[in-house]
């Protein structure tokens, strides 16, 4: 251990100093915002400096106005709406793409392969693919956030990895059995693609979670409103008028700030609390990802 | 006196609405749905009874189906899901014999996006002049509004026709340079309902002090200096963007400047524009002498009314703008509880103590949103004929008033709005209270009506800040209410876009200093290059066209 | 066997004779095509509108034709005074995010690979991702509240005396590439290291066993093994980058930006959204769009051109 020098030592002290100060860097808006929602709204507003306790009196007014509102709810709930149905037609879609392109023996599959590259370099961009989804009829429906975004090209390109990873010995075994395409597909392929499978399920499911410029542009009526366009209306725009009608007018900007601090947290709670159990998943995920070139 | 006089027009009135009723075959509409109650109709009843156009009786009996597509109104959305389900939607359903179905949006974006889907219900109920691009001439170019004739009028819509035919302006308003009525307008029956809007300050700081109101730039600044350092207030003048483009497009302080209104104007039908003159300069070298003295709320770029709104209840600033009920009448009745609080609006801003002002808050005739029968409607006729009901007499007292024995009594003949509306006893301000029962409170297919606002804006202290504000020269520089030639829509509109962009972006700087004042030269020149010119051009052939008409 | 069939037999019969092996293949892709054409072939047959002047009731085809032989709206962007604002503002934005946001991960990732305390190791790591999965809405109302006039950034700064007074930094035009590319750096550091880590732990061990028998010490092992190890990553990566120079998303700049700041903060992109979709012009909005993905279409052939000359991989 001759290379243990000093130099190094200092080093490696400077290193940890430097990941544990991200580490609270990344950590510690978090945590303000935590202890922001529960805060006296009107000292929060005088305060200067860090914040690292809960200013008295803690109040919860932030969180009973949040939990109480009915577009937080119905947002809730469309967005759960949006997810499963949405997962589900993602994953059939697109594993059903993927194994057809990376069948080595298709006459076809290079052109269908480019005809679905193409399109991650070239869209009609905002306006058409807007007149497109009212042409369908879709508007204001839940439908205009789902099938359009059925199948994203790049998660398909990573399933296809996953299926050309699989040893060609095992597919040709279930052929001359006389198994279809789809009966390999469902009983050789999927099962050993499972892990990739659950890559897509977080891919996708993230993708759902944070969607709201779509659902902004297509629905008209708030009843269908996915969360996170309730939460940008709140947050950004300050419509939170339904929520400050019983606080009074000259409180009014004081709660909008405790509504906002506590929408964030209703809001993200439950992905922070999932994603560090789905690390090794995502890790994998990017790595898969980063072969597909 | 003046009471006196009311009460004979008011007395006359109501005999003319009894005659009507007991001789059912007389003539439904008469003056009172044109709004005008000073000058009493009788002669203009008898010259028209030769040419009088089809009765319409409602209810109408198995007519059908409409829908209309209309913008909730955030008065009474946190109550109420469907405007069928307000007593005033019952009331209409009923008087009308008509089913309607309503397509609800929540904002003038939604609306918009309703209109591009192509899917539009028989009617939509819109401000289309200033929320949609183009307005309405461009609306009927793209095949959304369908026009009306005065042949379809007089036989589909009799009463409004009529109502249309009885005023030059409210002809003109309502129709496109092809001569066309675009749909059924919102009028304004009464000089008064056209104005009410202007500066707010606290009267009571003010006594206190020792100053008189202010009327000059001078006295105001004077009055913000003192509110700041003998008040000790951290931004005595409260105003978020919305406002600072009111205060300036309204005219409210560019008097004292020379400028008539940072908007475009016209003298002597030659149209004007008020950013592109060298005046506007001293108006923004004054509100950045504001705001660099700390008078100004350093935050108003990015400020909300709910901000304003509570600065000024809480004593946290000493002036503000608003309008006389959304501001003045609101602030006051919020805090009528509390001691040493009071307000005042003050005069539009002149060079001299007792000057009139150039400019102020003035609408014209025809105003704010309006109901169109859509191209794609099946039923146009009938739509007509539901939107006609707001002209006759029954809709006039309808919309303006509700429902009697709900939300107005008769008191000598006088529709006196109930406690409901007044002092609601469940909590509701007037306005929630008053957007269950009628559509006065904002703006729909009819004439709104004095006794409205009068009733409405009853605070000694809003009659005051109205009389006020009135003080002004506006009626002489007011835009009509013009439309843009088709051809020159997408041109006007496009330059027009960029240079409001540009505009609203250099006054805020130039408001904060950002952006020096000595390079307003650069500004002007820049406006030039953007097209300012053209947009004189095109507004000025959209002015000599309305006068033409 | 029939697929080793060179190209000899002619097309028709290739096909055919494939469509009777794998006619089940082709029909579990048969929806995928559907989406396909439906939701990304059909909308660029709507690009057509850049050429005309549409409204919506008339159609694509009903929509007559735009000015100067379909180009108006091409000519009236170039001539307009936002043009220069707006791609100046795009390369700004853009550039600056890639000279923070690319080396960033790498050298996070280099550090990591420094620390034999797995647990903290593996801590500090799972920190790092947690601002990626929170939702940009999320993250840019946190950021706005944070530099509001009352915000716990904007009154640090104010205290140290690097701004003055308490106003919004989002109302000041020099704060928002910066407020937009640190959160961005914020949000993707220890997400994008992810694939540098596996990277790094891919190295073959007796690379560095070499190196440690030659007597490099650590820090040279780094500079001569780990840094020459992670190369292709890096520049495959930079070539994916560099070809999106001229996108930036219009999310996260619609949820951060405000008219006082437009002139700093617009970009293509939110550009073709206020045309578009607040003001209605959709053929002049279309244009502008077209404009940019003609541009980026072009950086991506580019770019790919180069990895495939300089390193021998593309993108295809």
């Amino acid at each position: 251990m001759k290379y243990k020098n000093r130099a190094y030592t200092v080093f490696t002290f400077f290193n940890y100093l430097v990941l544990g100060f991200l580490g609270i860097a990344c950590l510690y808006p978090f945590y303000y915002v935590i202890i922001a929602s529960i805060s006296d709204p009107v000292k929060l507003i005088a305060y200067d400096g860090l914040l690292l306790t809960p200013l008295k009196n803690i109040t919860l007014a932030g969180y009973r106005l949040v939990l109480s509102n009915k577009l937080v709810l119905s947002g809730y709930k469309n967005t759960l709406i949006i997810l499963f149905i949405g997962l589900t037609i993602n994953l059939i879609l697109t594993i059903m793409g993927a194994y057809v392109l990376s069948l080595k023996d298709l006459l076809l599959r290079k052109p269908l392969t480019i005809f679905v590259i193409i399109t991650m370099y070239f869209s009609g961009g905002m306006i058409p693919s807007y007149l497109n989804v009212r042409d369908l009829g879709m508007m204001d429906s839940l439908l205009s956030l789902i099938i359009p975004e059925a199948v994203t090209t790049g998660n398909l390109i990573i399933m296809r990895s996953a299926f050309l990873a699989v040893p060609d010995s095992l597919s040709e075994a279930a052929r001359m059995d006389g198994a279809t395409h789809l009966q390999i597909l469902t009983k050789v392929m999927i099962p050993l693609a499972k892990a990739t499978i659950a890559v897509m399920v977080l891919y996708y499911g993230v993708a759902h979670w944070n969607a709201w410029f779509n659902a902004s542009i297509y629905l008209r009526s708030s009843d269908k409103y996915p969360l996170q366009l309730v939460l940008r209306n709140i947050l950004i725009e300050g419509q939170a008028n339904e929520m400050l009608a019983d606080v009074g007018m000259r409180e009014s900007p004081q709660t909008l700030q405790l509504i906002k601090y506590a929408l964030i947290v209703v809001s993200a709670a439950p992905i922070m609390c999932i994603y560090p159990f789905l690390q090794k998943f995502f890790e994998k995920g990017v790595m898969i990802g980063a072969v597909k070139g | 006196m003046e009471k006196d006089k009311k009460r004979v027009s008011v007395l006359i009135l109501i005999l003319a609405m009894m005659s009507i009723s007991i001789f059912a075959c007389g003539k439904k509409a008469d003056d009172l749905t044109s709004g005008k109650q000073d000058g009493i109709q009788t002669s203009e009843t008898d010259g028209e009874n030769k040419e009088r156009p089809a009765e319409i009786s409602y209810p109408l009996i198995n007519s059908g189906k409409l829908t209309f597509g209309m913008v909730m109104s955030s008065a009474w959305s946190d109550r109420f899901n469907n405007f069928m389900d307000l007593p005033l939607g019952k009331a209409l359903s009923e008087q009308t014999g008509i089913e309607i179905e309503m397509v609800h949006v929540e904002n003038n974006t939604a609306m918009n996006l309703l209109i591009a889907s192509g899917n539009l219900p028989d009617i939509i109920l819109f401000n289309f002049q200033s929320q949609y691009t183009g307005g309405e001439a461009k609306a009927i170019d793209d095949g959304v509004i369908y026009p009306l004739t005065g042949d379809f009028l007089a036989e589909n819509a009799p009463e409004y026709w009529k109502v249309l035919n009885s005023d030059e302006d409210y002809m003109r308003g309502s129709t496109t340079p092809e001569k066309e009525v675009y749909g059924f307008t919102f009028i304004l029956g009464d000089e008064e309902l056209k104005t009410g809007y202007g500066l707010t300050v606290r009267d009571d700081w003010c006594k206190e002090l020792g100053i008189e109101l202010p009327e000059t730039p001078e006295e105001f600044y004077n009055m913000l200096a003192a509110f700041r350092d003998r008040k000790g207030v951290a931004a005595p003048l409260s105003v978020c963007s919305d406002d600072i483009e009111s205060l300036l497009d309204r005219g409210i302080i560019t008097s004292a400047f020379d400028l008539v209104t940072r908007d475009i104007y016209m003298e002597d039908k030659q149209v004007q524009i008020g950013y592109a003159q060298e005046e506007y300069k001293d108006v923004l070298v004054y509100l950045n002498k504001l705001y660099s003295g700390g008078l100004l709320d350093a935050n108003f770029s990015t400020l909300d009314s709910a901000t304003v709104t509570s600065n000024i209840l809480s004593g946290q600033s000493g002036a503000a703008s608003g309008a006389l009920n959304g501001g003045l009448g609101t602030w006051l009745q919020t805090n009528k509880e509390v001691e040493n609080y009071s307000l005042a609006g003050i005069h539009n801003l002149v060079k001299n103590r007792g000057d009139k002002a150039l400019y102020g808050h003035y609408n014209t005739d025809v105003v704010g949103g309006t109901a169109v029968i859509t191209s794609t409607s099946r039923n146009k006729e009938l739509a007509a004929k539901l939107l006609n009901f707001g002209y006759t007499e029954a809709g006039h007292m309808l919309y303006n008033f509700g429902v009697e024995g709900e939300s107005y009594e008769l008191v000598n003949g006088y529709p006196t709005y109930t406690d409901y509306i007044m002092n609601n006893p469940g909590g509701l301000s007037k306005q929630q209270a008053m957007s269950e029962y009628i559509l006065a409170f904002g703006n729909g297919p009819f004439v709104q009506d004095k006794r409205y606002l009068e009733q409405y804006a009853d605070l000694p202290e809003q009659k005051q800040a109205m009389e006020i504000w009135m003080d002004n020269d506006a009626a002489l520089y007011k835009l009509p209410r013009i439309s843009i030639n088709a051809d020159s829509i997408s041109e006007y509109s496009s330059i027009l876009s960029d240079i409001k962009t540009y505009l609203d972006e250099m006054t805020i700087k130039f408001i904060r200093g950002t952006e020096s004042l000595d390079n307003y030269d650069g500004y002007l020149a820049r406006l030039d290059e953007m097209g300012i010119e053209r947009i004189r051009e095109i507004v000025q052939d959209a002015v000599d066209e309305y006068y033409s008409r | 066997m029939a697929r080793k069939i060179k190209g000899k037999a002619p097309l028709s019969l290739r096909l055919q004779k494939d469509m009777k092996r794998n006619y089940g293949a082709y029909f579990i892709f048969l929806p995928v095509a559907v989406y396909y054409i439906l939701f990304a072939y059909k909308p660029m047959y709507g690009i057509l509108i850049a050429f005309k002047d549409y409204s919506p009731m008339k159609g694509v085809l009903g929509s007559p034709w735009a000015q100067m032989n379909g180009f108006a709206h091409f000519r009236n962007f170039f001539d307009s005074f936002y043009f220069i604002r707006i791609l100046k503002n795009t390369l700004i934005i853009s550039f600056s995010t890639l000279l923070v946001t690319f080396p960033a991960p790498i050298i996070l990732a280099l550090i990591l690979n420094e620390v034999s305390c797995k647990s903290y190791k593996k801590t500090i790591q799972t920190i790092s991702y947690m601002p990626h999965f929170i939702s940009l809405v999320v993250i840019c109302s946190m950021i706005r509240l944070f530099v509001s006039d009352s915000g716990f950034i904007t009154n640090i700064l104010s205290d140290l005396g690097i701004t003055e007074g308490n106003i919004s930094l989002l109302t000041k035009k020099n704060y928002f590439v910066p407020i937009y590319v640190i959160s961005g750096l914020w949000q993707s550091i220890g997400w994008n290291s992810i694939i540098y880590i596996s990277a790094l732990s891919a190295l073959d061990q007796e690379l560095y066993e070499a190196a440690r028998i030659d007597g490099a010490n650590r820090w040279k092992q780094i500079v001569h093994v780990t840094i020459p190890g992670l190369m292709p990553t890096i520049i495959m990566l930079l070539i994916l980058r560099i070809g999106q120079v001229m996108s930036v998303g219009h999310e996260k700049v619609i949820l951060l930006y405000n008219e006082e700041i437009y002139e700093i903060a617009d970009v293509i992109s939110t550009y073709v959204y206020r045309k578009g979709l607040l003001e209605y012009n959709w053929s002049f909005s279309t244009a502008v769009g077209l404009f940019n993905s003609g541009i980026n279409f072009a950086l991506v052939i580019m770019s790919n051109k180069i990895s495939k000359k300089t390193m021998d991989m593309g993108l295809w």
